[in-house]
């Protein structure tokens, strides 16, 4: 008997309103990462106020948008609340980006002083400042499935950070990162993002998952594990690409500096 | 103390070209302005014709130029920004660049492209006659914040204008600009008919979701141009695109031009454009409806747009010992997307170049290349190279596109993608190349010495120097 394909599914949350910074990158990203390994990924869209069946989902993705977008799918995913948290408390992977990481987190205090409410999968909240944290990032992240196994070391993460929210973690939460250079949640260069179980909630596009493609197979892994239960680790693949792009973002800084001193004339 | 303001800054220019620090174009303004911070408006209140100010995110140099040159054509003495310098400074540059200290008679009329950010202030203290309002496309998020925040600049700059307003009737948040207007508004829009004929065409560019600029829901069009361009309506709140003053008929796109029927009124002429595609059609058109408020013949405006030279690295044809390559400025999804379909259009290019850098001028953020739609574009059988601070990632971006390797060459200095993109041609075969702002310039620099040291090969073969 020939072996039927494995195969995953994918939920990408209003890519309508919230695909502000080449996020729909990252489930192109997951969708060939499967189809490179055999592995079938379904997609489905999820619009506001649109219908949906997030029933047999492994894997949810949340980009990020621009406010008053972000006010519109704050009160359209109310309905989607206790499915995607329960999915979550499965095992389910999720990736919420940005914008969508505020909205997976407790509440949002935005600029006019108004609350947006967040599906609380992390125990994180957010309040808008005035100044906005732009510019590249580098974190130190351990990647580890829930429930399953020791923590690997630690690996590099680059991105581009780009928010005016100030993200607040509970005291029980962990963060996704150890800000090496940047900003992070507070913008302060302490941690980023947030981790709960397979879920990942972060401030980094550029997009995240093509340049740090250990993540993307995390996800995938996380999300296989969801559907039929504890696999191995998945057949590696070619990275070179990957890797040089990666490395091309870690030499920005440095570079950067070393170019605005040129610029001011102090060789 | 405006005068001792213009002398300074046209000492601190001419200092500048003799040390070699620059070209001179934006430290003029900067030491005048310092010295009288009013001096943008004094200049500018003293052009008899007053200021045309040019701003949107895609396509400001080429209208601006469009129209410098239309007006030129017509007599008119027009001062402008012709160097790119849109920001306070450069405009400000311009103005002392233009200005004589003795007699009075120095222009009649500006004409100037505004960046989206400088906008307010510009029009602030310029008050133009005419405000011309291009679009809003995702453009350098890093600067400019989101789209929404784009868009309140703009209608800060649109309420700091002092005549009429012209407004792109098909890009749905510059329409909406109308709101803020402090006197007339005037359209411009390309008719439904053409937009479906041609949309098709572009719309590998039409994956961007629009929303409604009233009520934010989901919006939709009769018929679409590329991106959020088209003729648009909200079935919600039942808002939709303004009864068009300055219209655009029987849009035809070649493979390296363009014509349109220019309609204002019960006028109209037929406009040839020697540049392709739908953006520099609208482009035309914005340039034609500011024209016409400035009250240039209908002819006028078709003779000089026939012979139309694009502005530098804006679709800009640069000879490279016989083979040809079309320079195109690119920093934003919708303006890549299109360069792309204009180099798949045309026949004759069998290679495009990329150069991505990711320097300040540039755009920090080199994400936006996710948001050009490759999957559309059918890039098959073209020898793409890519270079710039940034190639890794377009080779990353490209692999995720599914487009094969062997295709596809890499370098670090956008000089030598311009090189190595030429090397690849035949004599007489043609090639495009998409930049990012200091990509591009760094081509310019290179391609401009590489032929003046071509000339000097040639004139000591010649002459046995």
């Amino acid at each position: 008997m020939v072996p039927r394909t494995r195969h995953i599914k994918i939920a990408h949350l209003y890519p309508e309103a919230m695909d502000l910074y080449g996020d729909s990158g990252n489930v192109r990203t997951l969708v060939k990462r499967c189809q490179w390994r055999g592995l079938e990924a379904e997609v489905v869209e999820v619009y506001l106020g649109e219908a949906a069946d997030l029933g047999d989902v492994d894997l949810i993705f949340i980009g990020g948008g621009q406010d008053s977008a972000q006010g519109r799918v704050a009160r359209d995913i109310v309905r989607h609340t206790s499915m995607i948290r329960d999915l979550v408390d499965g095992g389910a992977a999720a990736l919420a980006i940005c914008g969508g990481f505020q909205l997976f987190g407790s509440e949002y205090l935005v600029a006019s002083g108004a609350t947006l409410p967040g599906i609380g999968v992390f125990d994180a909240w957010t309040l808008a400042d005035r100044n906005r944290v732009i510019g590249e990032i580098t974190t130190e992240v351990s990647l580890q499935l829930w429930n399953t196994e020791p923590a690997p070391p630690p690996i590099v993460v680059v991105g581009f950070e780009n928010h005016a929210g100030r993200t607040f973690l509970g005291s029980k939460e962990s963060p996704f990162g150890r800000v090496v250079h940047g900003g992070g949640n507070l913008g302060d260069g302490s941690v980023e993002g947030a981790v709960y179980r397979n879920a990942i909630g972060t401030y980094l596009h550029g997009p995240l998952l093509p340049r740090n493609p250990q993540i993307a197979d995390h996800l995938i892994r996380a999300a296989l594990t969801h559907r039929y239960g504890p696999v191995g680790p998945l057949p590696p693949l070619d990275d070179v690409a990957e890797l040089n792009a990666h490395s091309a973002a870690m030499r920005r800084p440095a570079r950067r500096q070393s170019a605005e001193r040129i610029a001011f004339g102090t060789r | 103390m405006k005068a001792a303001a213009v002398l300074a800054g046209k000492s601190a220019a001419a200092m500048s070209r003799l040390l070699r620090r620059g070209s001179g174009t934006a430290i003029a303004g900067l030491v005048g302005q310092r010295l009288h911070s009013d001096l943008l408006g004094e200049l500018a209140s003293s052009l008899p014709g007053g200021c045309v100010a040019i701003s949107g995110t895609n396509g400001k140099t080429t209208t601006a130029k469009m129209l410098g040159d239309i007006l030129e054509a017509t007599g008119v003495g027009v001062v402008r920004n012709d160097a790119g310098s849109n920001l306070s400074h450069g405009i400000a540059s311009s103005l002392i660049a233009a200005t004589r200290l003795i007699g009075d008679r120095w222009g009649e009329l500006g004409v100037f492209e505004v960046d989206e950010a400088a906008a307010p202030a510009v029009c602030e203290q310029m008050r133009p006659a005419v405000t011309c309002v291009l679009n809003i496309f995702r453009d350098q998020l890093d600067r400019y914040g989101d789209l929404e925040n784009t868009a309140a600049l703009l209608g800060r700059a649109v309420e700091r204008g002092a005549g009429v307003t012209i407004l792109n009737a098909d890009d749905p948040s510059v329409a909406s600009l109308s709101h803020v207007a402090p006197s007339s508004v005037r359209y411009f829009g390309v008719d439904t008919r053409s937009l479906a004929e041609c949309g098709a065409e572009h719309m590998p560019v039409g994956q961007q979701w629009a929303q409604c600029p009233n009520c934010k829901s989901q919006m939709s069009f009769r018929a679409r141009g590329y991106g959020h361009l088209g003729d648009w309506y909200c079935p919600l709140c039942g808002r939709s695109r303004p009864t068009v003053d300055f219209l655009a008929t029987d849009v035809e796109l070649g493979s390296q031009s363009s014509a349109f029927t220019f309609n204002a009124g019960d006028k109209s002429v037929r406009i040839h454009l020697p540049l392709s595609g739908l953006h520099n059609v609208y482009n035309a058109l914005a340039a034609c409806a500011t024209a016409f408020v400035s009250r240039v013949s209908l002819d006028a405006m078709s003779s000089s747009l026939a012979s139309y030279e694009p502005a530098f690295g804006r679709a800009e044809v640069l000879d490279v010992t016989g083979r040809r390559v079309v320079l195109s400025l690119a920093k934003n999804p919708t303006g890549a997307s299109l360069s792309i379909a204009s180099a798949l259009s045309d026949q004759e290019s069998s290679a495009i170049g990329f150069a991505l850098n990711d320097n300040a001028a540039d755009g920090r953020d080199v994400s936006w290349i996710w948001d050009v739609d490759f999957e559309s574009l059918d890039l098959s059988g073209k020898h793409l190279v890519l270079s710039g601070s940034r190639a890794d990632d377009l080779a990353l971006r490209l692999k995720y596109a599914g487009i094969e390797e062997r295709h596809v060459e890499l370098c670090r200095d956008p000089a030598n993608g311009f090189k190595q993109l030429a090397r690849r041609l035949p004599l007489g075969g043609s090639a495009h190349m998409l930049a990012t702002y200091t990509a591009m310039i760094r081509i310019r620099r290179a391609h401009a010495k590489g032929r003046d040291s071509l000339a000097q090969l040639g004139r000591q073969l010649r002459y046995g120097a």
